[in-house]
């Protein structure tokens, strides 16, 4: 498949990740194909809690950002590991599923993650998802309600006066 | 492409020199090829700021657009110095081991119609003249064999062909008349270092910008998207495509071909260049002419003449100095951002709209040669949409997190400084023979090294950035410099000009010393950086002159 250039621009960044933190994600017996129930369920589950719906905006899943993260993961062999690696461990718990756990049970566990070591996959898993999901979730007119922008930057521009 | 007339000079790469040497050959009467390895874009297709998704296109990035090049292994990071690690309040620390990496290819540039200026953000500065007399003054570096009286007659050709929109007046630097078209409206983040920068004592003022304050020359105002080094839609940003090579194109004697790497030269036994080789779509094809400028850039050129070796010339084409590919002298930067509360509205207006030039002379930071100049740096550094706000200036995630994005968005103000970066040894371009591209020419490989003074200087921005940015009351968010990324947009001095023929590549006109009609008119040929300054109005300026020289004496030969 041909990528298009943001892509090619996201998957860059992925790819900064794993050369600047040397992380090893060459594990066995990781499907590479298109994602499972559950994998979608776990991650679906996931960006929504990075990005859950408010008063003003939609959640991750309303703007499809978990299928358009899905989308990446098919030209990254890199990316797709990672995030079945993240989806298996949000899984190895014993007891429900990552999707199954209640909204604070779920905050709970990606707030560990989010302060553990850099060198592991939980804390690998969250910064390449947060900082994808964010970049998807941006990327659209709708999630920018609340802000002082409301239309991309061209081509009116921004003519003063911006006191 | 068939060539309408039998060319009087050939001119390699389209960039801020190459444009610039083309533009003042035809605008004589010469008929110029112009040979370019990058592709011709066209801004209202390929510069995406107009769609919905902008905000994650940077500058295009196609298979042609950049030039082959590596980094050799890069300085270890002293613990003592890491106070200069770049970090953000998302990601914290950027580096996590104890070794400066490149940021990207770390040469950070761009192959097409236009040079690197398609991706420039546009200042438009002369250098600093107490920067020019570097060995005389103060015995470090390079002096030039000019000085700024001289330069000053091309510097306003340049700028009027540009349209330059700038105050009446910077420190340091006189004017034969004034910038054609006045300086640009001051955006609120630069309204707030100007304030702040008033209360410490600093003078701000209006930067000196290759973009339109008023219609000019057939090209629109800028409309002040703030978005200038994704490319400039609109075409008011003077980047060489739109100033230079449309000039020059209208005259019908400049032939752009574009997608054309040049890699071989000619040379007669007396030393002219009787031709050169170039690739086109996969086919060597073979071109002559009395005159050649090379204006590859400073990575580039020295690497086409390092690999131009042969029996006659084992240290490479007019490298009789063994000076080629040394002096590598790269960006020396900083940039602290805050989000102020109090301010809004920062995403929109020009880039880089105000500059302070109090410590720009060589003599002007404590303890180390060599000056530097902070200018305004929120749009540039890409504080314009939410993006940035969300994976850069925000913690953890959730509702919270949106609702940071909320509070801060349009409130970064970021202040930028670039320093003077003198040649040591230790950063060089040579040749890395375990790369090859598909011609079979060696990558060239850029060494860098920072010195104990550059350190200090990069300090010393850095403290400055951090006093300003506590004077204006903002909280700081992320702080990003070359202490520990390899990454520079400005590069200069591999072919670095001077009267000494055994101690410099080029004379005063550009011209090698060892090849009569061989001319380089890129950033290469600066024996010094300037305090700062951003140089292509300088490199230009040098090309006018270069022009002008090669039409008197080779002109009528011919
Ligand atoms: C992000 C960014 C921001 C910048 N901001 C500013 C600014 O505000 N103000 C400023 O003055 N400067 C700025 N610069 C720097 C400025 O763009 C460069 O200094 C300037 O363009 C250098 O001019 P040059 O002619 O030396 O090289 P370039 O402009 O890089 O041009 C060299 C050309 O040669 C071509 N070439 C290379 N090899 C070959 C070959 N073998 N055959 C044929 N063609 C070849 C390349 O494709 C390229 O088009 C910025 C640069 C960047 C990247
Ligand atoms: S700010 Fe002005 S010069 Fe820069 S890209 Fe926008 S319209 Fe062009």
């Amino acid at each position: 498949m041909k990528l298009n250039i943001q892509r090619r621009q996201l998957l860059k960044t992925v790819g900064a990740f794993f050369m600047a933190y040397g992380l090893d994600i060459h594990a066995e017996n990781l499907s590479l194909s298109a994602p499972s129930k559950s994998e979608t369920e776990m991650l679906s589950a996931f960006v929504d809690v990075l990005i859950p719906r408010d008063q003003y905006t939609g959640s991750a899943t309303d703007c499809q950002v978990d299928k358009q993260i899905w989308s990446l993961a098919e030209s990254s062999e890199n990316f797709r590991r990672l995030l079945a690696l993240g989806c298996e461990g949000l899984n190895a718990t014993d007891g429900p599923s990552f999707s199954e756990l209640s909204y604070q049970q779920q905050y709970k566990l990606v707030s560990w993650m989010a302060e553990s070591d850099w060198n592991h996959v939980p804390r690998r898993f969250y910064e390449i998802v947060r900082q994808t999901a964010l970049s998807l979730y941006y990327a659209q007119p709708e999630t920018w309600q609340g802000l002082s922008i409301s239309v991309p930057p061209q081509p009116n521009g921004y003519p003063p006066p911006w006191n | 492409m068939e060539l309408k007339n039998k060319p009087d000079a050939i001119v390699v790469g389209a960039g801020a020199g190459g444009a610039a040497v083309a533009w003042r050959l035809v605008d004589q009467g010469l008929n110029v090829l112009m040979l370019e390895a990058g592709e011709r874009f066209n801004p209202s297709r390929d510069y995406k700021l107009h769609q919905a998704d902008w905000e994650r296109h940077q500058f295009p990035q196609t298979q042609a657009s950049q030039g082959a090049v590596t980094v050799a292994k890069l300085d270890k990071l002293a613990p003592a110095n890491h106070d200069l690690m770049s970090w953000n309040k998302s990601r914290g620390t950027l580096i996590k081991d104890n070794t400066r990496q490149p940021a990207g290819k770390g040469y950070i540039h761009v192959q097409g119609v236009g040079g690197s200026t398609l991706h420039f953000v546009g200042e438009s500065h002369r250098l600093n003249p107490a920067s020019m007399k570097l060995q005389t003054q103060f015995g470090v570096g390079h002096d030039w064999p000019i000085d700024y009286e001289t330069l000053e007659p091309y510097y306003i050709q340049a700028e009027k062909l540009i349209g330059v929109a700038g105050p009446t007046e910077q420190p340091g630097r006189w004017r034969s008349e004034p910038f054609p078209l006045p300086p640009h409206p001051l955006s609120t983040s630069a309204q707030a270092l100007v304030k702040a920068g008033s209360e410490l004592g600093m003078h701000w003022q209006e930067n000196s910008r290759a973009a339109l304050s008023r219609p000019y020359d057939g090209r629109p105002a800028c409309n002040y998207c703030g978005n200038c080094s994704r490319g400039c839609p609109i075409g008011d940003k003077g980047s060489a495509d739109v100033t230079f090579v449309r000039h020059a194109e209208a005259t019908g004697r400049l032939t752009v071909k574009s997608l054309c790497s040049v890699i071989d030269f000619d040379v007669a036994e007396d030393g002219r260049i009787n031709s050169l080789s170039y690739v086109e779509a996969g086919e060597k094809h073979h071109v002559a002419a009395p005159v050649v400028v090379l204006a590859a850039g400073a990575v580039q050129t020295p690497r086409l003449l390092l690999s131009a070796k042969s029996h006659f010339m084992p240290n490479g084409l007019a490298n009789r100095s063994g000076q080629v590919g040394k002096n590598f002298m790269e960006t020396l930067f900083w940039s602290s951002t805050g989000i102020i509360s109090e301010v809004a509205n920062t995403h929109m207006g020009l880039p880089a709209d105000a500059i302070c030039w109090d410590f720009n002379s060589p003599d002007a930071i404590n303890g180390v040669v060599g000056g530097c100049r902070f200018y305004s740096s929120t749009r540039e550094m890409g504080f314009n949409g939410p993006i940035a706000y969300a994976t850069r200036s925000t913690t953890g995630f959730g509702r919270q997190l949106k609702a940071q994005v909320r509070e801060q968005f349009g409130r970064a103000v970021s202040v930028g400084a670039i320093a003077e970066f003198l040649p040591n040894p230790q950063s060089y371009i040579d040749l890395d023979e375990t790369k090859k591209d598909e011609n079979g020419i060696a990558y060239p490989r850029i060494h860098s090294h920072l010195t104990e003074q550059d350190i200090t200087r990069l300090r010393f921005m850095a403290e400055q950035s951090r006093a300003l940015l506590k004077q204006a009351n903002a909280t700081l968010v992320e702080e990003y410099g070359t202490f520990d990324y390899f990454a520079t947009t400005h590069v200069f001095g591999t072919c670095k000009m001077g009267d000494d023929p055994s101690d410099s590549v080029v004379n005063s006109e550009c011209q090698s010393h060892d090849h009569p009609n061989l001319f380089i008119t890129d950033a290469s040929v600066f024996p010094s950086t300037g305090g700062g300054e951003a140089p292509s109005l300088t490199i230009q300026a040098l090309a006018i002159r270069a022009a002008d020289f090669i039409v008197e004496r080779f002109a009528s030969n011919s």
